[in-house]
């Protein structure tokens, strides 16, 4: 097909409802009885980076989960996994391999069927399981494990699949070429594909293929080009790219985007009739296509309108609600009170009073967090706190260092009184705590009866905020003892952290943008918030 | 809990002017919202142990509610059911 008359038919597809379809699945009914095959894509397959860890964690370990899924097999590049020293680390610190072409082992006979798709298109295949575990809630669950390394190739075939996707689907690959979060994900595409096919037996199909975020899209596309019967496709949105994006980078952030989605909503207008092409975004590229797969989950209802609002072909397509959960937790009055009591004394030893308050924002430091906005409160709460002669502090609690080791925190502990003081230069501080420290500064200069302290800091015990800290208060003991725990985001699809306090007892200051607000006004009448 | 509302309700404003909202009309809706929080949370705060417990089990219960058990039953099997049939 020439470029041009491949470039009409392409936008033709990707904007009109005359989108390409997998058969229809339906006219050949099958009824499930043995339980789900399901196969996750993600970046997250062994290790917990963020937020889709913590989904699949929560899923593998549910009764009701293993109860209804037979097979749950997670995808996702071999990364940095590829270079670790030690074979039976190839699948994490929670894995067990069972086949890996790179250390020469195959404890299944797996290798018949893996290395003609290893030789096709130049990759190799870590496959084995993994172990979940949360001994905090008593739960345990298990995952298959295929990681992909795509670092050498067969160019020539990844090109034939690139090519596929633009005459199909209208994706203009060669727009993405430098990005290596596109090129990565369409690399794993096709041999993922066909290893879920070399690995389930007829019995195990159809097998339903989660892209979580765009990650998996790619490979999402590739079953509707050639699964047939076999596959199911489902987009797990666990935030929208296009709307993350026009949040962040715009200085009204949710104020101005959310307040523009709803207008535009009730005038039948989208996205991009509203803030012009955004293709230039890899992300909305392959996320403005998800219509064209079987089910779409959004993480909260903000995200559902957000993915409503990306185009027409969205229109007739159903937006499942299927939110994050949160952990369960069995906290009673005496160890909320003790719990208070060891962060009062570290705070009474570290700031030279005992606050009647305490608060805590853990999060990571980025601008949709807004933590700006927990300092707007606490300014107006300092002269009620004064009328009331109570005092407070805010610890915040978040890090762009990761974990800053023991040795490095008994030294700044001991040479400027970290982390009430801080000083520019890791171990201390870095990138955007920098800001962060110096808000907090100025604003510990201004209020007398509410301190703000910036805890750059991975986690909470003796070790990692110093010698202050009562031995048994640890992460978990901190988000028990808290009164009140801030996450007013100006971005925040769903926000499991924010509201972990809940259920001990805390008070959870979160925003409209917060996916999770949709969640407890549908469990709960919430108190309603005047406008 | 307690939500803070950061857009405009419903707006007769033409989306070309909502647009042109900036830092300066984010913040003023910013600084409305955080005298409201505060107030809230000033007299919502337990100050006793009877108030603490009373928090403590209304959150409880209400957790309880939001667990991955709840949301796989009322949200994902439906769909898996929906996909696969």
């Amino acid at each position: 097909m020439a470029k041009s008359s491949a470039k009409q038919s392409a936008a033709k597809k990707s904007s009109t409802k005359n989108t390409p379809k997998a058969p229809n699945k339906k006219s050949k009914s099958k009824t499930i009885t043995k339980g789900y095959t399901l196969a996750h894509v993600t970046h997250e397959a062994v290790e917990q980076i963020g937020g889709i860890g913590t989904v699949l964690e929560g899923l593998m370990t549910s009764p009701q989960y293993k109860k209804r899924v037979n097979r749950s097999i997670l995808i996702g590049p071999m990364g940095a996994n590829v270079h670790v020293p030690n074979p039976s680390k190839r699948l994490g610190e929670m894995g067990k391999v069972l086949y890996s072409s790179i250390d020469g082992i195959d404890e299944l006979g797996l290798a018949a069927k893996f290395q003609p798709i290893e030789w096709a298109f130049g990759v190799s295949f870590a496959y084995g399981t993994r172990h979940y575990d949360q001994p905090s809630q008593n739960r345990k669950g298990e995952a298959e494990v295929l990681l992909i390394d795509v670092t050498t190739v067969n160019e020539q075939r990844t090109n034939v699949f690139k090519a596929r996707l633009w005459e199909e689907f209208g994706l203009d690959s060669a727009r993405y070429q430098s990005s290596w979060d596109y090129e990565e994900y369409v690399r794993i595409a096709e041999p993922a594909f066909y290893a879920l096919n070399a690995l389930l037996p007829e019995s195990d199909f159809p097998c339903v293929l989660f892209s979580h975020e765009f990650m998996g899209m790619p490979a999402a596309l590739k079953c509707i080009l050639d699964g047939g019967e076999k596959f199911r496709t489902i987009y797990h949105a666990h935030e929208c790219p296009t709307a993350r994006r026009l949040c962040e980078v715009h200085p009204g952030h949710d104020t101005m985007f959310y307040s523009v989605l709803d207008a535009a909503k009730a005038q039948g207008l989208y996205v991009e009739d509203v803030f012009g092409n955004l293709d230039d975004m890899m992300r909305h590229a392959l996320v403005k296509r998800t219509h064209l797969l079987d089910g779409i989950i959004a993480v909260g209802d903000r995200t559902r309108d957000e993915i409503k609002f990306l185009s027409e072909d969205f229109d007739d397509k159903d937006v499942t609600l299927v939110y994050n959960g949160l952990p369960a937790h069995q906290v009673d009055l005496k160890l909320k009170n003790k719990c208070r009591r060891e962060l009062q004394e570290y705070s009474q030893k570290l700031l030279g009073f005992t606050p009647d308050i305490l608060m805590t924002h853990v999060a990571r430091p980025v601008i949709s967090k807004a933590i700006w906005r927990d300092l707007q409160v606490c300014h107006e709460m300092e002269p009620q706190l004064e009328a009331a002669n109570q005092k407070a502090v805010l610890y915040i609690l978040t890090s762009a260092g990761g974990t800053r080791s023991k040795e490095d925190v008994k030294h700044m502990f001991e040479s400027y009184g970290w982390p009430l003081h801080h000083k520019e230069g890791y171990p201390d501080l870095c990138g955007p705590e920098i800001g962060l420290a110096g808000d907090a500064a100025q604003f510990n200069l201004e209020h007398k009866y509410i301190k703000v302290v910036l805890v750059n800091q991975f986690g909470w015990g003796t070790d990692l905020v110093g010698p202050y800290c009562p031995k048994d208060l640890d992460m978990s003991a901190l988000r028990i003892a808290v009164d009140v725990e801030f996450g007013i985001a100006d971005y925040e699809p769903f926000g499991i952290s924010p509201l972990e306090p809940l259920a001990c007892g805390a008070i959870c200051v979160i925003s409209d943008a917060c996916g999770c607000a949709g969640f407890v006004q549908h469990t709960q009448a919430v108190r309603p918030s005047p406008t | 809990m307690i939500v803070g509302n950061y857009s405009l309700p419903c707006s007769d404003q033409p989306i070309s002017e909502l647009l042109e909202i900036g830092a300066a009309q984010r913040t003023q809706i910013e600084l409305k919202e955080a005298a409201r929080i505060a107030s809230q949370l000033v007299a919502d705060i337990p100050k006793t142990d009877a108030q603490r417990k009373k928090l403590l089990t209304s959150g409880t219960k209400l957790a309880d509610k939001m667990g991955w058990d709840q949301v796989i039953n009322n949200g994902l099997t439906k769909l898996l059911k929906k996909v696969v049939r």
